[in-house]
């Protein structure tokens, strides 16, 4: 995908994003990734905020990182889990 | 600044803060309180739902329309609606073909006149400008040649790979045309600030395969967005 002749690549929640970000950068394309869409949705018990840290914390360590999801939104989420999570990532994106 | 942060990332630049785009499937339906089909083929709700979706989650970038089926449908494929997500193929006037047969049945190439793209133009012309206002880029999401191809041949796809590359290669050939049609659309027609190709179903194939079949027919729609002065995405 990195030499796909694209200027930037997404990526799915089942790849490691500190991997991608090796591979990103020795082609010098930006990478979006890849927050669990499992994280947002109802009342899950996966933890939303531990799991924007962990993209954030590996995400950022490389150039042309940009936050996003692992695939699509479904369109029945809880909002509330996705603006927690909007915040944690706020909170860390400087 | 978010807008210019996002582009600069997207180029593989590293940025001051990281910026974020949502890969928004049909969630700005729950925001509006309609089903996913009204939702999707109406150009007033799918242009109100992507300045929701970006003023709700303080996004740099949102995709005007995420529905991977949107270029099947304007090849003669016939959909089931949902109400809850984009709906699925289930009919395509290639599936029961013999191999041999597929390209004397391929449908006629789409254009900004067919299918379901007089109405995305439109959401597009009402949701650029205030997409631009708040400094969110606009995000076109076209669907890739694997997807494409899938959606026309079904999965007999799979096996036409090693069966009749001929006309698997054929058939990948017509869907990159699709995409790339799909990727001018976006960026010239509607000045998205960028243009990403879906191919999830292209994760399903071998390397090889891959290489073989899906990365050639990537190049045309590369070709045009970069001409345009877009920015490209690959997603998958």
């Amino acid at each position: 995908m990195a030499s796909s002749g694209a200027q930037s690549i997404a990526i799915d929640e089942c790849m490691a994003l500190d991997c991608v970000g090796e591979v990103a950068q020795a082609h010098r394309v930006g990478f979006i990734g890849n927050l669990h869409v499992t994280s947002v949705l109802f009342e899950e018990t996966e933890d939303v905020a531990g799991d924007v840290l962990r993209c954030m914390d590996e995400g950022k360590r490389f150039p042309g990182y940009v936050f996003g999801f692992g695939g699509p939104l479904t369109q029945h989420i809880s909002v509330a889990r996705l603006e927690e999570a909007i915040e944690v990532y706020r909170a860390r994106r400087k | 600044m978010a807008k210019e942060l996002l582009i600069g990332a997207l180029r593989g630049e590293r940025v001051e803060q990281t910026p974020w785009l949502p890969h928004i499937g049909t969630h700005p339906a729950q925001l509006l309180g309609v089903s996913a089909e009204r939702y999707l083929q109406d150009a007033e709700l799918l242009a109100r739902g992507a300045v929701l979706g970006a003023e709700r989650y303080r996004c740099d970038g949102i995709p005007l329309v995420d529905d991977p089926q949107l270029e099947a449908l304007s090849l003669g494929c016939v959909p089931h609606w949902s109400e809850q997500g984009p709906p699925s193929i289930v009919s395509s006037p290639l599936y029961t073909l013999p191999a041999e047969e597929l390209d004397a049945h391929f449908p006629p190439l789409p254009d900004e006149t067919t299918g379901r793209w007089p109405t995305v133009i439109a959401a597009g012309a009402r949701a650029k400008s205030e997409l631009e206002r708040r400094d969110v880029a606009l995000v076109g999401l076209a669907a890739g040649p694997c997807t494409i191809a899938y959606q026309l041949r079904g999965l007999a796809l799979f096996t036409d790979l090693f069966r009749h590359p001929v006309s698997a290669t054929r058939l990948f050939a017509y869907a990159g045309q699709v995409s790339a049609i799909s990727a001018r659309i976006y960026a010239e027609v509607i000045g998205c600030d960028v243009v990403a190709i879906n191919d999830t179903p292209a994760t399903m194939l071998r390397p090889n395969y891959f290489q073989q079949y899906v990365i050639p027919n990537l190049q045309p729609a590369w070709e045009i967005i970069h001409d345009a002065g877009r920015t490209s995405s690959f997603w998958a």
